[in-house]
């Protein structure tokens, strides 16, 4: 069979009846290899050759995007938060209808230092606003100075 | 014991918890299945590979031995990480290894207590205890999870009296509290045979369906329902009812009066022949939901002990001294008001008739209306694609799918009636100076009550049907969550809060009567009303045909492609009834958009927000201010292309999140619209 090891199967029809009913090994070997290139090839690497720097460019820039547009400040009466990049929404929060507060870190964030507040209401859905990248002390500054309004309208933790 | 001393430090958790979740490693992920398969899988696979298995053994072992390290040195850090501790904001519990998540809560917004053991927990004598807001995520996070049975004693003794206001913050553990035990609510006896021959039952049909031979575990299955069975304990305790559940993973749950939104009293068949009752009392966490249930009562405890509830979480809304009533679905106005302005008001039984039969003949012509709709277009399309040349045969199918059609909405419509015949019989409600009650009586029985003071809104409701019948219906909803694991237990819990079929002018006076006795008023919604100062955009029902229109598109491209490939002439036949009826779609959409924002109605006076909307029917909803969670401005990518901006509100219940809404506004009404909600908000602090 080392002709057609040589010539894949371009001899099978010279062996004639005496051809062994399958692909012998080094062509399988070959057809495996191509079928793990291309794979590798068009499947894998051309997609993530292409998209991922793209996807990581995009990610970049809509990250930055948000940071750049996000606002929030603590109103008199309401906390208020606006988010989006193309499209906004806006939050309104009574401080007296603050359900508890979460200071929450990823993994990714602490790579990073960054911290995230979330603040929750009695929303069915889980009605909730996020302020990601923030340091530390940003977050922690954060939510005294909502305990500290939430106090103010209607002196909750006395 | 210094003052500065943190709660972890006084109460610390164990470092057998760190034993514990490791050994939970290898179990939690897959059960005891995922190492099973590891092992016969993985030596199935050495022998395939020509590796023997006691090399593979040695292999599994030190992987183990690998893995065993890793979660034990992780389980290290994050008990080392674990933090909790009574600060003057509230309490803050803190955790995480690879992400950090430190949850702050405060007293007033603490919802139920739990206490309980998994089996691992068991064994190594750990406790958790849990604290739930009406946030889902804090039952998760507010979570103090591996400490001893004295601390947890301790702990939970301690959050109870800092829940009560006794204590603001950290402070030495005294005695147990008159908490700790309160008086009990016996269990009925009659609910061991309904116990056991339920949990027989359910272990008979699965093992029958699925393997037989496991109906030689019946004995076991009885003696575990027993001893499950005789754990169950409820008492009335100083601060809230007290459930314990479970012999083998033991759970003891606290709900607070002053958060139970409404309670239930449920009676199945099975129920009503061995006289038991059951009580849900519902607070807003989700958690409440499946675990605050108190079953297998007798009709005269439950009686009492329904009763003792409702008194105690009445007393608990009142505020004491200056001190504000919770924030978490009980207002300090309303609540105030039994004391302040409002006399004592009589009870109604049923003062307004139900019209459940003439909501019956209306709903039944409808059913049978879209039938006819149905069944003409569908005869008019296969009509036309006869004459465009498809088989003749079609015409014949077409006839007998109509007339199957029709046999089933008359029988839908035949059902209809029965069902109101049965309603006019087991249905009945009662308006009384604090609370509404509603019982649907027949072969199971429920009897809810809903305390004005914890309704969230006041929603009136008229059908496509109920609009020509001139019926309405009027629901309270109280915010508290709804097991929605059993879809049966949820539609009664959503029936039992509603007063339906009334007279659209005893609806009126009703809904009237409800904003009385809940201490809001109406009065001058409408007289100039803010619909008309603050006005939809009228580009509104072109952006609503519009995204119609891109759905419609799909379809219609796919039609042209297959039209494409069909040929003439049946394949440009249907393309040609599809454009029709998409055109004709797209046309009373919009028709149906222009008369939507014309009846689209919203006002407020200053306590109450109301907004009405529907062409057919409608929808009304009159929120409290003081009810409102939230209020935020949203627009999705039409809005955007059109201009618009979308105004909502939200409360703790689900009807405002999908109701309470300001459709198609643009940008300066918006933010006018916003920001007179929050005012308002903020004028009644």
């Amino acid at each position: 069979m080392a002709g057609a090891v040589q010539a894949g199967g371009m001899l099978d029809e010279e062996a004639g009846s005496n051809a062994e009913p399958f692909v012998p090994h080094a062509a399988k070997a070959n057809i495996a290899y191509s079928v793990v290139r291309n794979f590798l090839g068009s499947v894998i690497l051309f997609p993530l050759l292409v998209f991922l720097p793209l996807t990581l460019i995009a990610g970049a820039w809509y990250a930055n995007e948000f940071v750049k547009r996000l606002r929030f400040r603590l109103d008199g009466e309401y906390f208020f938060v606006r988010q989006g990049v193309v499209l906004y929404n806006y939050t309104l929060i009574p401080y007296e209808n603050v359900q508890d507060i979460h200071v929450t870190q990823l993994f990714t964030d602490q790579l990073l230092g960054m911290w995230t507040v979330i603040v929750f209401t009695a929303t069915v859905g889980g009605g909730a606003v996020r302020i990601p990248f923030l340091s530390r002390e940003s977050a922690e500054s954060l939510k005294g100075a909502l305990f500290a309004r939430m106090k103010e309208a209607r002196n909750v933790t006395d | 014991m210094s003052p500065t001393e943190t709660l972890i430090a006084r109460h610390p958790l164990q470092r057998r918890k760190i034993l514990k979740k490791t050994i939970a490693t290898f179990i939690l992920p897959g059960g005891l299945v995922g190492p099973f398969i590891i092992i016969v899988l993985g030596s199935f696979a050495a022998l395939m590979l020509g590796v023997s298995l006691f090399v593979y053994a040695i292999f599994l072992a030190g992987l183990i031995v690998a893995v065993a390290c890793a979660a034990y040195y992780y389980q290290t850090l994050y008990f080392n990480n674990y933090f909790y501790d009574l600060t003057p904001d509230g309490l803050v519990i803190s955790k995480g290894v690879l992400g950090r998540w430190a949850i702050t809560l405060p007293p007033n917004k603490v919802q139920d207590v739990y206490l309980d053991q998994d089996l691992l927990d068991r064994l190594f004598g750990l406790y958790d205890l849990h604290l739930s807001s009406a946030t889902e995520v804090s039952a998760r996070e507010a979570h103090i999870d591996g400490v001893s049975a004295q601390d947890a004693q301790a702990l939970r003794n301690l959050f109870l009296q800092w829940l009560s206001g006794k204590e603001a913050g950290p402070s030495p553990l005294g005695a147990p509290n008159a908490s700790q035990t309160g008086k009990s609510i016996p269990i009925s006896q009659n609910g061991t045979l309904v116990a056991l021959g339920s949990a027989l039952l359910g272990a008979a049909l699965f093992f029958l369906f699925f393997f037989p031979y496991g109906l030689l575990l019946a004995p076991f299955i009885l003696i575990f329902a027993y001893l499950d069975f005789t754990a169950r304990r409820y008492e009335l305790r100083a601060d809230g009812v007290f459930i314990r559940t479970g012999f083998f993973t033991p759970k003891e749950s606290i709900f607070l009066y002053r958060n139970i939104q409404d309670v239930e009293d449920v009676q199945g068949l099975l129920d009503r022949l061995f006289d038991l009752h059951t009580l849900a009392v519902k607070t807003m966490t989700g958690e409440s939901a499946v675990v605050s249930h108190l079953p297998f009562l007798s009709s005269e405890e439950s009686a009492r002990a329904r009763e003792a509830i409702i008194e105690a979480s009445r007393q608990a809304t009142v505020p004491q001294s200056s001190k504000p009533a919770m924030a978490s679905g009980v207002s300090a106005r309303a609540a105030s008001l039994p004391a302040v302005t409002k006399p004592p008001a009589p009870a109604l039984a049923s003062p307004f008739k139900l019209g459940f039969m003439r909501a019956a003949l209306y709903q039944g012509a409808w059913t049978i209306g879209q039938a006819l709709i149905v069944g003409i277009s569908l005869s008019a399309a296969v009509i036309l694609i006869v004459l465009f040349g498809a088989d003749a045969s079609l015409l014949g199918f077409a006839g007998f799918a109509g007339v199957g059609l029709g046999v089933v909405a008359v029988g839908v419509a035949i059902f209809g009636l029965m069902g109101a015949a049965i309603n006019n019989v087991a249905y009945s409600y009662e308006v009384g100076a604090d609370a509404v009650t509603v019982s649907i009586k027949f072969i199971s029985s429920t009897v809810r009550r809903i305390p004005f003071a914890k309704a969230q809104d006041i929603e009136k409701r008229v059908s496509f049907s109920d609009s020509f019948a001139g019926l309405a219906g009027i629901a309270l909803e109280s915010g508290a969550k709804e097991m929605v694991r059993e879809q049966q237990v949820a539609s009664v819990t959503q029936a039992n809060e509603t007063i339906p079929a009334l007279l659209d002018g005893d609806a009126e006076r009703l809904k009237l009567l409800f904003a009385q006795r809940m201490g809001i008023s109406l009065a001058g919604i409408g007289d100039n009303p803010l619909s008309a100062r603050l006005p939809l955009d009228s580009r509104k029902p072109l952006k609503k045909t519009a995204g119609w229109a891109l759905w419609l598109a799909f379809p219609l491209l796919a039609v042209a492609g297959v039209a494409a490939l069909v040929g003439f002439p049946v394949g440009y036949g249907v393309l040609a009834a599809a454009i029709i009826a998409s055109g004709a779609t797209l046309a009373v959409k919009y028709w149906y958009e222009r008369e939507y924002l014309k009846k689209y109605f919203y006002d407020s006076n200053d306590g109450v927000l109301v907004i009405r909307k529907g062409v057919f029917g409608s929808r009304e909803l009159a929120i409290p201010f003081e009810k409102i969670q939230e209020v935020f401005i949203d627009r999705d990518a039409l809005d955007l292309i059109f201009g618009l901006y979308d105004v909502y509100v939200s409360t703790a219940t689900s009807r405002s999140i999908l109701n309470a809404h300001l459709d198609g506004l643009d940008q300066a009404s918006a933010q006018t619209a916003a920001k007179l909600i929050t005012g308002r908000i903020a004028a009644l602090k």
